[in-house]
Protein backbone atom coordinates (compact mmCIF):
# COMPACT_ATOMS: atom_id res chain seq x y z
CA UNK A 1 0.00 0.00 0.00
CA UNK A 2 1.12 3.48 -0.80
CA UNK A 3 2.41 5.22 2.34
CA UNK A 4 1.06 8.57 1.16
CA UNK A 5 -2.39 7.02 0.97
CA UNK A 6 -2.07 5.79 4.56
CA UNK A 7 -1.01 9.20 5.83
CA UNK A 8 -3.83 10.98 4.02
CA UNK A 9 -6.59 8.49 4.64
CA UNK A 10 -8.69 11.20 6.30
CA UNK A 11 -8.53 13.50 3.38
CA UNK A 12 -10.30 11.38 0.77
CA UNK A 13 -13.93 12.33 0.29
CA UNK A 14 -15.12 8.79 1.02
CA UNK A 15 -13.41 8.53 4.40
CA UNK A 16 -14.52 12.02 5.34
CA UNK A 17 -18.09 10.93 4.76
CA UNK A 18 -17.57 7.81 6.88
CA UNK A 19 -16.04 9.83 9.78
CA UNK A 20 -13.83 7.07 11.22
CA UNK A 21 -13.03 9.03 14.41
CA UNK A 22 -16.64 8.94 15.54
CA UNK A 23 -17.29 5.99 17.84
CA UNK A 24 -21.04 6.27 18.04
CA UNK A 25 -23.47 5.56 15.25
CA UNK A 26 -25.52 8.67 15.93
CA UNK A 27 -22.41 10.81 15.59
CA UNK A 28 -22.43 12.30 19.10
CA UNK A 29 -19.14 13.30 20.61
CA UNK A 30 -17.84 11.43 23.63
CA UNK A 31 -17.92 14.69 25.54
CA UNK A 32 -18.20 18.41 24.87
CA UNK A 33 -20.07 20.30 22.21
CA UNK A 34 -17.25 20.62 19.71
CA UNK A 35 -13.90 19.06 19.06
CA UNK A 36 -12.09 22.39 19.47
CA UNK A 37 -11.00 24.18 22.65
CA UNK A 38 -9.53 22.99 25.94
CA UNK A 39 -10.33 19.33 26.39
CA UNK A 40 -7.84 18.46 29.09
CA UNK A 41 -9.93 19.26 32.15
CA UNK A 42 -11.28 16.29 34.10
CA UNK A 43 -14.95 15.56 33.50
CA UNK A 44 -17.40 16.02 36.32
CA UNK A 45 -20.08 13.46 37.05
CA UNK A 46 -22.61 15.51 35.11
CA UNK A 47 -20.59 15.76 31.91
CA UNK A 48 -20.14 13.31 29.12
CA UNK A 49 -22.67 11.73 26.80
CA UNK A 50 -25.08 8.88 27.45
CA UNK A 51 -22.29 6.31 27.38
CA UNK A 52 -20.18 8.01 30.02
CA UNK A 53 -20.66 7.08 33.68
CA UNK A 54 -18.21 8.55 36.14
CA UNK A 55 -19.93 8.05 39.49
CA UNK A 56 -18.59 9.00 42.87
CA UNK A 57 -17.17 5.58 43.79
CA UNK A 58 -19.81 5.54 46.49
CA UNK A 59 -21.91 2.69 45.23
CA UNK A 60 -21.37 -0.81 43.97
CA UNK A 61 -20.76 -2.26 47.42
CA UNK A 62 -23.04 -5.24 46.91
CA UNK A 63 -25.70 -6.74 44.69
CA UNK A 64 -29.46 -7.33 44.49
CA UNK A 65 -30.36 -10.91 45.33
CA UNK A 66 -33.31 -12.76 43.80
CA UNK A 67 -35.63 -11.77 46.67
CA UNK A 68 -35.01 -8.15 45.75
CA UNK A 69 -33.07 -7.02 48.80
CA UNK A 70 -29.61 -5.60 48.59
CA UNK A 71 -26.79 -7.77 49.93
CA UNK A 72 -23.88 -5.65 51.08
CA UNK A 73 -20.44 -7.06 50.57
CA UNK A 74 -18.54 -5.64 53.52
CA UNK A 75 -15.20 -6.20 51.85
CA UNK A 76 -16.14 -3.46 49.41
CA UNK A 77 -17.49 -0.99 51.95
CA UNK A 78 -15.19 1.92 52.62
CA UNK A 79 -13.76 1.86 56.13
CA UNK A 80 -11.79 4.47 58.02
CA UNK A 81 -9.13 3.13 60.33
CA UNK A 82 -9.09 5.36 63.37
CA UNK A 83 -6.19 5.26 65.82
CA UNK A 84 -6.67 3.12 68.90
CA UNK A 85 -5.93 5.97 71.23
CA UNK A 86 -7.59 9.19 70.11
CA UNK A 87 -6.63 11.08 73.27
CA UNK A 88 -3.31 12.32 71.96
CA UNK A 89 -1.72 15.44 73.43
CA UNK A 90 -0.83 16.61 69.93
CA UNK A 91 -2.58 19.70 68.61
CA UNK A 92 -3.38 20.48 64.98
CA UNK A 93 -1.02 23.46 64.96
CA UNK A 94 2.36 24.13 66.55
CA UNK A 95 3.15 27.10 68.74
CA UNK A 96 5.00 29.78 66.74
CA UNK A 97 7.72 29.94 69.41
CA UNK A 98 8.84 26.41 68.55
CA UNK A 99 11.59 26.69 65.95
CA UNK A 100 11.64 24.40 62.94
CA UNK A 101 14.41 21.84 63.38
CA UNK A 102 16.95 21.49 60.61
CA UNK A 103 17.94 18.08 59.31
CA UNK A 104 21.24 17.67 57.57
CA UNK A 105 22.14 14.36 56.06
CA UNK A 106 25.87 14.56 55.87
CA UNK A 107 27.37 11.74 53.87
CA UNK A 108 24.00 10.58 52.61
CA UNK A 109 21.92 11.61 49.61
CA UNK A 110 18.93 12.50 51.78
CA UNK A 111 16.26 11.11 54.03
CA UNK A 112 15.36 8.35 51.61
CA UNK A 113 18.93 7.07 51.30
CA UNK A 114 18.90 3.31 51.81
CA UNK A 115 22.31 3.36 53.48
CA UNK A 116 21.08 5.74 56.17
CA UNK A 117 18.17 3.48 57.04
CA UNK A 118 20.33 0.37 56.94
CA UNK A 119 22.86 1.92 59.29
CA UNK A 120 20.08 2.78 61.67
CA UNK A 121 18.80 -0.78 61.54
CA UNK A 122 22.31 -2.01 62.37
CA UNK A 123 22.45 0.39 65.27
CA UNK A 124 19.05 -0.83 66.46
CA UNK A 125 20.22 -4.44 66.38
CA UNK A 126 23.35 -3.56 68.33
CA UNK A 127 21.96 -1.24 70.97
CA UNK A 128 18.20 -1.62 70.95
CA UNK A 129 17.36 2.00 70.34
CA UNK A 130 17.86 4.49 67.57
CA UNK A 131 18.66 8.15 67.79
CA UNK A 132 17.36 9.69 64.63
CA UNK A 133 19.89 12.48 64.54
CA UNK A 134 23.32 11.14 65.18
CA UNK A 135 26.83 12.31 64.31
CA UNK A 136 26.27 13.58 60.73
CA UNK A 137 22.65 14.50 61.32
CA UNK A 138 22.77 16.76 64.34
CA UNK A 139 19.64 18.69 65.03
CA UNK A 140 20.29 22.39 64.69
CA UNK A 141 18.01 25.17 65.81
CA UNK B 1 -50.94 30.83 71.37
CA UNK B 2 -54.73 30.91 71.56
CA UNK B 3 -55.00 28.81 68.49
CA UNK B 4 -52.70 26.17 69.88
CA UNK B 5 -54.66 25.93 73.12
CA UNK B 6 -57.90 25.49 71.24
CA UNK B 7 -56.33 22.84 69.11
CA UNK B 8 -55.27 20.87 72.12
CA UNK B 9 -58.62 20.85 73.86
CA UNK B 10 -61.25 21.12 71.22
CA UNK B 11 -59.79 19.39 68.22
CA UNK B 12 -60.37 15.82 69.44
CA UNK B 13 -63.99 16.55 70.44
CA UNK B 14 -64.55 18.36 67.19
CA UNK B 15 -63.20 15.48 65.19
CA UNK B 16 -65.42 13.00 67.03
CA UNK B 17 -68.44 15.21 66.45
CA UNK B 18 -67.67 15.13 62.76
CA UNK B 19 -67.72 11.36 62.83
CA UNK B 20 -64.03 10.57 62.63
CA UNK B 21 -63.14 7.49 64.61
CA UNK B 22 -60.73 8.44 67.35
CA UNK B 23 -60.30 6.09 70.31
CA UNK B 24 -61.36 7.62 73.64
CA UNK B 25 -58.02 7.00 75.30
CA UNK B 26 -56.28 9.22 72.77
CA UNK B 27 -55.49 12.62 74.18
CA UNK B 28 -53.99 15.32 72.08
CA UNK B 29 -51.19 17.26 73.72
CA UNK B 30 -49.99 20.72 73.05
CA UNK B 31 -47.70 20.63 70.07
CA UNK B 32 -44.03 21.04 70.85
CA UNK B 33 -42.73 24.10 69.08
CA UNK B 34 -39.54 23.48 67.08
CA UNK B 35 -37.41 26.07 68.85
CA UNK B 36 -33.84 25.52 69.99
CA UNK B 37 -34.90 25.48 73.66
CA UNK B 38 -37.16 22.50 73.09
CA UNK B 39 -34.40 20.37 71.60
CA UNK B 40 -32.48 18.16 73.97
CA UNK B 41 -29.32 16.67 72.55
CA UNK B 42 -27.40 14.05 74.42
CA UNK B 43 -23.93 14.95 75.62
CA UNK B 44 -22.09 12.26 73.69
CA UNK B 45 -23.79 12.82 70.36
CA UNK B 46 -21.25 12.11 67.59
CA UNK B 47 -22.10 15.30 65.71
CA UNK B 48 -20.66 17.33 68.59
CA UNK B 49 -17.31 16.54 66.97
CA UNK B 50 -18.15 19.30 64.51
CA UNK B 51 -18.43 21.94 67.24
CA UNK B 52 -15.70 23.61 69.23
CA UNK B 53 -16.60 23.04 72.89
CA UNK B 54 -20.27 22.77 71.91
CA UNK B 55 -20.41 26.40 70.81
CA UNK B 56 -22.30 27.50 67.71
CA UNK B 57 -19.25 29.42 66.55
CA UNK B 58 -16.11 29.80 68.60
CA UNK B 59 -15.13 33.13 70.07
CA UNK B 60 -12.24 35.18 68.72
CA UNK B 61 -9.91 34.09 71.53
CA UNK B 62 -10.42 30.41 70.81
CA UNK B 63 -9.44 30.75 67.17
CA UNK B 64 -5.77 29.86 66.88
CA UNK B 65 -4.32 32.43 64.50
CA UNK B 66 -0.78 32.39 65.87
CA UNK B 67 0.15 28.74 65.39
CA UNK B 68 2.13 27.44 62.49
CA UNK B 69 1.50 24.16 60.73
CA UNK B 70 3.55 21.02 61.41
CA UNK B 71 6.55 20.75 59.15
CA UNK B 72 8.15 17.65 57.72
CA UNK B 73 11.16 18.13 59.99
CA UNK B 74 8.93 18.17 63.08
CA UNK B 75 7.13 15.03 62.05
CA UNK B 76 10.16 12.93 61.10
CA UNK B 77 10.70 12.21 64.79
CA UNK B 78 7.14 11.03 65.41
CA UNK B 79 6.05 7.42 65.51
CA UNK B 80 3.46 6.00 63.16
CA UNK B 81 0.84 5.97 65.94
CA UNK B 82 1.47 9.66 66.62
CA UNK B 83 1.13 10.53 62.95
CA UNK B 84 -2.05 8.49 62.70
CA UNK B 85 -3.57 10.29 65.70
CA UNK B 86 -2.40 13.69 64.47
CA UNK B 87 -4.04 13.10 61.09
CA UNK B 88 -7.39 12.60 62.77
CA UNK B 89 -6.87 15.57 65.07
CA UNK B 90 -6.29 17.75 62.00
CA UNK B 91 -9.26 16.22 60.21
CA UNK B 92 -11.61 17.01 63.09
CA UNK B 93 -10.30 20.57 63.29
CA UNK B 94 -10.83 20.90 59.56
CA UNK B 95 -14.47 19.82 59.96
CA UNK B 96 -15.04 22.48 62.60
CA UNK B 97 -13.36 25.22 60.60
CA UNK B 98 -15.18 24.42 57.39
CA UNK B 99 -18.52 24.35 59.20
CA UNK B 100 -17.85 27.75 60.71
CA UNK B 101 -16.61 29.12 57.39
CA UNK B 102 -19.96 28.34 55.80
CA UNK B 103 -21.74 30.30 58.54
CA UNK B 104 -19.42 33.28 58.13
CA UNK B 105 -19.81 33.16 54.39
CA UNK B 106 -23.60 33.43 54.71
CA UNK B 107 -23.34 36.70 56.60
CA UNK B 108 -20.30 37.74 54.52
CA UNK B 109 -18.23 38.29 57.65
CA UNK B 110 -14.57 39.25 57.49
CA UNK B 111 -13.73 36.33 59.79
CA UNK B 112 -13.87 34.05 56.83
CA UNK B 113 -10.35 35.19 55.95
CA UNK B 114 -9.05 33.78 59.25
CA UNK B 115 -10.89 30.55 58.66
CA UNK B 116 -9.33 30.20 55.23
CA UNK B 117 -5.83 30.80 56.61
CA UNK B 118 -6.37 28.23 59.33
CA UNK B 119 -7.64 25.76 56.81
CA UNK B 120 -4.52 26.23 54.68
CA UNK B 121 -2.32 25.66 57.72
CA UNK B 122 -4.18 22.46 58.57
CA UNK B 123 -3.94 21.29 54.98
CA UNK B 124 -0.18 21.85 55.08
CA UNK B 125 0.07 19.83 58.30
CA UNK B 126 -1.74 16.95 56.67
CA UNK B 127 0.40 17.16 53.57
CA UNK B 128 3.50 16.98 55.75
CA UNK B 129 2.18 13.81 57.38
CA UNK B 130 1.74 12.22 53.98
CA UNK B 131 5.18 13.42 52.94
CA UNK B 132 6.81 11.81 55.98
CA UNK B 133 5.00 8.52 55.39
CA UNK B 134 6.05 8.40 51.76
CA UNK B 135 9.62 9.23 52.77
CA UNK B 136 9.60 6.27 55.12
CA UNK B 137 8.20 3.99 52.48
CA UNK B 138 10.84 5.07 49.99
CA UNK B 139 13.52 4.72 52.67
CA UNK B 140 12.42 1.17 53.39
CA UNK B 141 12.41 0.33 49.71
CA UNK B 142 15.89 1.75 49.23
CA UNK B 143 17.16 0.01 52.35
CA UNK B 144 15.88 -3.30 50.94
CA UNK B 145 17.74 -2.63 47.69
CA UNK B 146 20.85 -1.71 49.66
CA UNK B 147 20.56 -4.84 51.77
CA UNK B 148 20.64 -7.00 48.65
CA UNK B 149 24.12 -5.58 48.01
CA UNK B 150 25.69 -5.44 51.45
CA UNK B 151 23.38 -7.70 53.48
CA UNK B 152 25.30 -10.92 53.02
CA UNK B 153 28.50 -9.31 54.23
CA UNK B 154 26.75 -7.86 57.28
CA UNK B 155 25.24 -11.21 58.23
CA UNK B 156 28.65 -12.84 57.85
CA UNK B 157 30.23 -10.22 60.12
CA UNK B 158 27.48 -10.71 62.68
CA UNK B 159 28.02 -14.46 62.61
CA UNK B 160 31.76 -14.08 63.18
CA UNK B 161 31.09 -11.77 66.09
CA UNK B 162 28.65 -14.29 67.54
CA UNK B 163 31.00 -17.24 67.15
CA UNK B 164 33.96 -15.37 68.64
CA UNK B 165 31.97 -14.36 71.71
CA UNK B 166 32.84 -16.61 74.66
CA UNK B 167 29.55 -16.55 76.48
CA UNK B 168 26.48 -15.99 74.31
CA UNK B 169 23.96 -17.19 76.88
CA UNK B 170 23.41 -13.68 78.19
CA UNK B 171 20.35 -11.45 78.02
CA UNK B 172 22.30 -9.01 75.88
CA UNK B 173 22.87 -11.56 73.15
CA UNK B 174 19.35 -12.99 73.38
CA UNK B 175 17.97 -9.49 72.87
CA UNK B 176 20.39 -8.81 70.04
CA UNK B 177 19.36 -11.97 68.21
CA UNK B 178 15.70 -11.20 68.78
CA UNK B 179 16.17 -7.72 67.31
CA UNK B 180 18.15 -9.11 64.36
CA UNK B 181 15.53 -11.66 63.40
CA UNK B 182 12.82 -9.06 63.77
CA UNK B 183 14.55 -6.23 61.91
CA UNK B 184 15.97 -8.22 59.03
CA UNK B 185 13.71 -11.24 58.61
CA UNK B 186 10.53 -9.91 60.21
CA UNK B 187 10.25 -12.76 62.72
CA UNK B 188 8.53 -11.66 65.90
CA UNK B 189 9.62 -13.81 68.85
CA UNK B 190 6.01 -14.20 70.00
CA UNK B 191 4.89 -15.11 66.45
CA UNK B 192 2.42 -12.26 66.56
CA UNK B 193 0.74 -11.84 63.15
CA UNK B 194 3.39 -14.03 61.59
CA UNK B 195 3.45 -14.83 57.89
CA UNK B 196 5.42 -17.85 56.80
CA UNK B 197 7.22 -17.07 53.56
CA UNK B 198 10.62 -17.42 51.95
CA UNK B 199 11.96 -14.60 54.11
CA UNK B 200 10.87 -16.39 57.27
CA UNK B 201 12.56 -19.60 56.15
CA UNK B 202 15.73 -17.70 55.33
CA UNK B 203 15.64 -16.16 58.80
CA UNK B 204 15.27 -19.42 60.69
CA UNK B 205 17.97 -20.98 58.53
CA UNK B 206 20.37 -18.17 59.38
CA UNK B 207 19.63 -18.14 63.12
CA UNK B 208 19.80 -21.92 63.44
CA UNK B 209 23.12 -21.94 61.57
CA UNK B 210 24.41 -19.51 64.22
CA UNK B 211 23.32 -21.84 67.02
CA UNK B 212 24.56 -24.94 65.25
CA UNK B 213 28.04 -23.59 64.50
CA UNK B 214 28.35 -22.25 68.03
CA UNK B 215 27.26 -25.25 70.06
CA UNK B 216 27.97 -28.31 67.92
CA UNK B 217 31.68 -28.03 68.72
CA UNK B 218 30.87 -28.03 72.44
CA UNK B 219 29.04 -31.36 72.35
CA UNK B 220 31.20 -34.47 72.68
CA UNK B 221 29.16 -37.02 70.74
CA UNK B 222 28.73 -36.03 67.10
CA UNK B 223 25.37 -37.60 66.35
CA UNK B 224 24.39 -34.81 63.97
CA UNK B 225 27.00 -33.28 61.68
CA UNK B 226 24.70 -31.12 59.60
CA UNK B 227 21.06 -30.02 59.42
CA UNK B 228 19.43 -31.94 56.59
CA UNK B 229 15.99 -30.41 56.18
CA UNK B 230 13.74 -27.60 57.34
CA UNK B 231 12.21 -29.47 60.29
CA UNK B 232 15.65 -29.96 61.81
CA UNK B 233 16.44 -26.32 61.19
CA UNK B 234 13.22 -25.34 62.94
CA UNK B 235 13.97 -27.55 65.95
CA UNK B 236 17.35 -25.89 66.41
CA UNK B 237 15.81 -22.44 65.87
CA UNK B 238 13.21 -23.07 68.56
CA UNK B 239 15.38 -24.52 71.33
CA UNK B 240 19.01 -23.97 70.42
CA UNK B 241 19.68 -20.56 71.95
CA UNK B 242 21.38 -22.19 74.97
CA UNK B 243 23.66 -25.20 75.23
CA UNK B 244 21.11 -27.25 77.20
CA UNK B 245 18.36 -26.39 74.76
CA UNK B 246 20.64 -27.26 71.88
CA UNK B 247 21.28 -30.74 73.34
CA UNK B 248 17.51 -31.33 73.57
CA UNK B 249 17.13 -30.16 69.97
CA UNK B 250 19.83 -32.61 68.85
CA UNK B 251 18.07 -35.46 70.67
CA UNK B 252 14.84 -34.50 68.93
CA UNK B 253 16.60 -34.50 65.58
CA UNK B 254 18.04 -37.97 66.17
CA UNK B 255 14.53 -39.17 67.01
CA UNK B 256 13.14 -37.47 63.92
CA UNK B 257 15.73 -39.06 61.66
CA UNK B 258 14.55 -42.54 62.65
CA UNK B 259 11.31 -41.84 60.79
CA UNK B 260 13.34 -41.37 57.59
CA UNK B 261 11.35 -38.35 56.42
CA UNK B 262 12.99 -35.66 54.33
CA UNK B 263 10.91 -32.58 53.51
CA UNK B 264 11.26 -31.44 49.87
CA UNK B 265 11.84 -27.77 49.16
CA UNK B 266 8.39 -27.23 47.70
CA UNK B 267 6.66 -28.25 50.94
CA UNK B 268 8.86 -26.35 53.38
CA UNK B 269 6.46 -23.44 53.89
CA UNK B 270 3.48 -25.75 54.51
CA UNK B 271 5.35 -27.86 57.06
CA UNK B 272 6.68 -24.84 58.95
CA UNK B 273 3.22 -23.26 58.94
CA UNK B 274 1.85 -26.38 60.67
CA UNK B 275 4.66 -26.40 63.23
CA UNK B 276 4.18 -22.71 64.04
CA UNK B 277 0.41 -23.13 64.32
CA UNK B 278 0.96 -26.01 66.77
CA UNK B 279 3.30 -23.82 68.77
CA UNK B 280 0.78 -20.96 68.91
CA UNK B 281 -2.02 -23.32 69.97
CA UNK B 282 0.16 -24.74 72.72
CA UNK B 283 0.95 -21.24 73.95
CA UNK B 284 -2.75 -20.35 73.97
CA UNK B 285 -3.72 -23.43 75.99
CA UNK B 286 -1.28 -22.71 78.80
CA UNK B 287 -3.02 -20.36 81.26
CA UNK B 288 -1.26 -17.07 81.73
CA UNK B 289 1.05 -16.98 84.76
CA UNK B 290 -0.66 -13.89 86.20
CA UNK B 291 -4.06 -15.56 86.47
CA UNK B 292 -2.43 -18.69 87.95
CA UNK B 293 -0.87 -16.60 90.69
CA UNK B 294 -4.18 -15.00 91.54
CA UNK B 295 -5.96 -18.34 91.84
CA UNK B 296 -3.15 -19.71 94.00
Amino acid sequence: MNTVAVRHFHSTPQTLLRRPWKTYKDGTLFYGQSKAGNKRLPLSTKQGNKNFYKGTRSSGIGHLNNVGTYDINYNRVRTFVVPEDMSTPLKPLVSPSVPIPKNTFKGYTGITDGRLWLNQIKEYINTGNVTFEKDGNIEKY
Amino acid sequence: MVGVARFSTVAARFARAKGYRIPHDVQLRKPILPTIDNLKIREDHPLWEFFHEKQFVRSVDDLDIQGRSWTVQDLRKKSFEDLHALWYVCLKEMNKIQREAVLYEDISSSKIQQCMELETALKNSMLSIRQVLSEREAGLRNAREEFKVVGEEYLKEFKEEYLNEENVETDEWFDKLERLQYAIFGINSTYESVIINEEFLEGIKYVSSLYFDKFSSQIEEKAVTELKDIVEVYKVFENGSTLDGFKIAIENIVEYRESGLVIPRSKEIMVIQNLVDEKINEANQIPEPESAEISA
